[in-house]
């Protein structure tokens, strides 16, 4: 009963956000296919192509022609910049921009945990303190300066990582569209390494706010944890201060921190859009950002469809790991 | 005795202000956010080069270092950064104000409504908010931006467009646990209209939760607003928006690096300021708020 009721509630929300931004493009006044076809058009070639486009049907007509597209020929409409369907140009760029998210993920959660344990430890010392700042730092940056002072410094001045892009030789064989993992799969160190020192840049800058964030609530959740019974419990046993901070305090805190950390990934991908416009990562939130400028409406919608599923995907995760990370939980249910 | 238990010494204004200054990084943030407000303010008289800000351009002087006449240096038009900082602080702290008031007079009303009444009104405006909550802010607001016609102001109106959904979020949870209170029962047994309940005896409540809630927003709503410009899909050139003086810069890096670092250090600053003053807010306060 409880797995129908969200699964229903998620339905409703695509649908619900397929709809907004499919009314969004075609009721506000922007003028795609004027963009698309450039100044020289003529009316003719305008209605030619609003015809085709079927821009010229009422809107739910639309709408329902939408709908039928991608369940009967998996269509999300014509792109007007890449000149070709939407799925096939989200299918080739989706894995480049999860990729990206994920590497910046792995860093934010590979630093925060650790610093926001030994925060709680030293709480109201000047590590605490240290800590917050830093915190507070990281979710101020504007991603795209940071960004391009990290291409200053890294790239330029110090000539450690590439400026912009995604790989430099040759791509490694296509078997997940993981650039780290395919190279990993066929033995490809050169390609490896290719893609590592260019997802650094771009994955350090996306995980600032992420890790400023888990930082904070590893802290708060460390400090619930610590005044509780089976703590004290814990220590007058005589048990290892370090076991009882990390694998008992720690489980617990990072259960109760889980709900952020998730939503932490569709938020990601908007700041993706920033991200990857700066350092020329070739994902889906660069085609994302390039079809919001041009008025590309089918790639707009196409695009926030994704995220709208990744927001709904999370969701579901994080309601199933709750259970195996928390046994209680199935109690509950 | 229970601590507790004991009634909460009230506070007056003077003695708030004694614990609040003890926080010497809010205090930091406080004393920046007034310099900035202040620089915003006299811009036109404090501004070394006024003209630049709008349509002065002087080619000879393009991208020249920092110097005594050029504190930050001058952009690749030779425009003086320093003076349209200045300028750009309007801007940036206009559009905090602008984006939150719009937002904040949609957002929590809506959301004091549905957690008042609760059952098919409850359902109708959170079902909306959900759908609102689904894509990240800076996605939808550029949309909107874009459709409206790339302006200043509209990206103001777009981002208040998709803001207001956390006001409401925030509202609507206050409200479902104020409206247990006794204060509420005592009320609608004195024959309080509901209207009266919701907006002098909830929201007056809320209102430590919700000033932290603005003062942390103004910041992220600077960051959003930078970025859509940033992108090419908010104000344009020449205007003196901190965003567009980023996106100007980086075609002179790595050689003229003034031209972008000085902007991008301002939103970062400005933004800063107003998380660290947000941040002492919530532990003055004592309330949760993201």
């Amino acid at each position: 009963m409880y797995y129908l009721r969200r699964l229903l509630y998620m339905v409703f929300v695509v649908i619900g956000v397929s709809m907004l931004m499919f009314a969004l493009v075609r009721v506000l006044p922007g003028d795609p296919i004027g963009l698309a076809l450039g100044p020289n058009a003529t009316k003719e070639d305008m209605e030619k192509m609003r015809h085709e486009m079927a821009l010229d049907r009422p809107l739910h007509v639309q709408y329902a022609m939408y709908v039928r597209e991608i369940f009967w020929n998996g269509k999300l409409g014509m792109s007007l910049i890449e000149k070709r369907d939407v799925m096939e140009v989200i299918k080739e760029k989706f894995p480049a921009t999860l990729e990206l998210v994920l590497v910046a993920m792995l860093l934010a959660l590979i630093f925060s945990i650790p610093l926001g344990v030994t925060a709680a430890m030293n709480r109201g010392g000047g590590w605490d303190h240290f800590n917050r700042l830093l915190a507070l730092f990281g979710v101020s940056f504007p991603h795209f300066w940071s960004g391009l002072m990290f291409q200053l410094i890294f790239g330029s001045l110090l000539a450690l990582t590439p400026l912009t892009g995604r790989i430099g030789g040759s791509s490694p064989e296509d078997i997940t569209g993981f650039f780290l993992l395919d190279s990993l799969l066929t033995l490809n160190g050169a390609a490896f390494k290719d893609s590592l020192v260019h997802v650094i840049g771009p994955a350090v800058i996306l995980s600032l706010g992420p890790l400023a964030n888990i930082t904070r609530l590893i802290r708060a959740n460390m400090i619930d944890e610590s005044t509780k019974d089976y703590i004290m419990v814990n220590k007058a046993t005589g048990m290892n201060e370090l076991i009882v901070r990390y694998k008992y305090m720690l489980r617990n805190a990072f259960s109760s921190s889980l709900t952020t950390i998730g939503f932490l990934i569709p938020l990601m991908l908007g700041s993706a859009f920033v991200v990857e416009k700066v350092f020329a990562w070739p994902g889906m939130a660069r085609f994302g950002a390039d079809a919001i400028i041009a008025n590309d409406f089918n790639g707009v919608v196409g695009v926030t469809l994704v995220i709208c599923l990744a927001f709904v995907a999370v969701n579901l995760a994080i309601d199933i790991l709750y259970e195996v990370l928390d046994p209680r939980i199935r109690v509950k249910r | 005795m229970n601590e507790a238990a004991l009634p909460k010494r009230k506070e007056g204004l003077a003695r708030s202000w004694v614990r609040f200054r003890k926080n010497p990084l809010s205090m930091a943030g406080l004393v920046f956010l007034a310099l900035i407000t202040l620089a915003a303010l006299l811009a036109p008289w404090i501004a070394p080069y006024p003209q630049d800000a709008s349509l002065g351009v002087h080619f000879d002087k393009a991208l020249s270092p920092p110097s005594r006449e050029h504190l930050f240096g001058t952009d690749e038009a030779g425009r003086d950064i320093f003076s349209r900082l200045l300028f750009g602080a309007r801007l940036s702290l206009m559009l905090a104000v602008i984006v939150l008031g719009i937002s904040f007079s949609i957002g929590v009303p809506l959301g004091i409504i549905a957690g008042y009444y609760g059952g098919a009104v409850d359902e109708i405006i959170m079902r909306v908010t959900d759908v609102f909550s689904s894509i990240p802010a800076l996605v939808m607001a550029m949309a909107v931006c874009v459709l409206l016609r790339p302006s200043l102001e509209n990206s103001m109106i777009a981002i208040a467009l998709v803001w207001w959904r956390s006001f409401c979020r925030l509202a609507y949870g206050e409200t479902l646990s104020l409206k247990q209170e006794d204060f509420v029962t005592v009320s609608r047994a004195l024959g309080s209209s509901s209207p009266y309940i919701m907006f002098r005896e909830i929201l007056p409540n809320m209102t430590s939760s919700l000033l932290v809630k603005l003062t942390l927003d103004a910041g992220y709503a600077i960051l959003v607003g930078t970025s859509i410009s940033y992108l090419g899909a908010g104000a344009s050139p020449p205007t003196p928006e901190w965003g567009i003086m980023v996106a100007e810069g980086r075609h002179s890096l790595p050689g003229s690096w003034w031209a972008s670092l000085f902007p991008g250090l301002a939103i970062f600053l400005t933004v800063l300021s107003f998380n660290l003053i947000g941040d002492g807010l919530r532990d003055f306060f004592d309330v949760k708020v993201e």
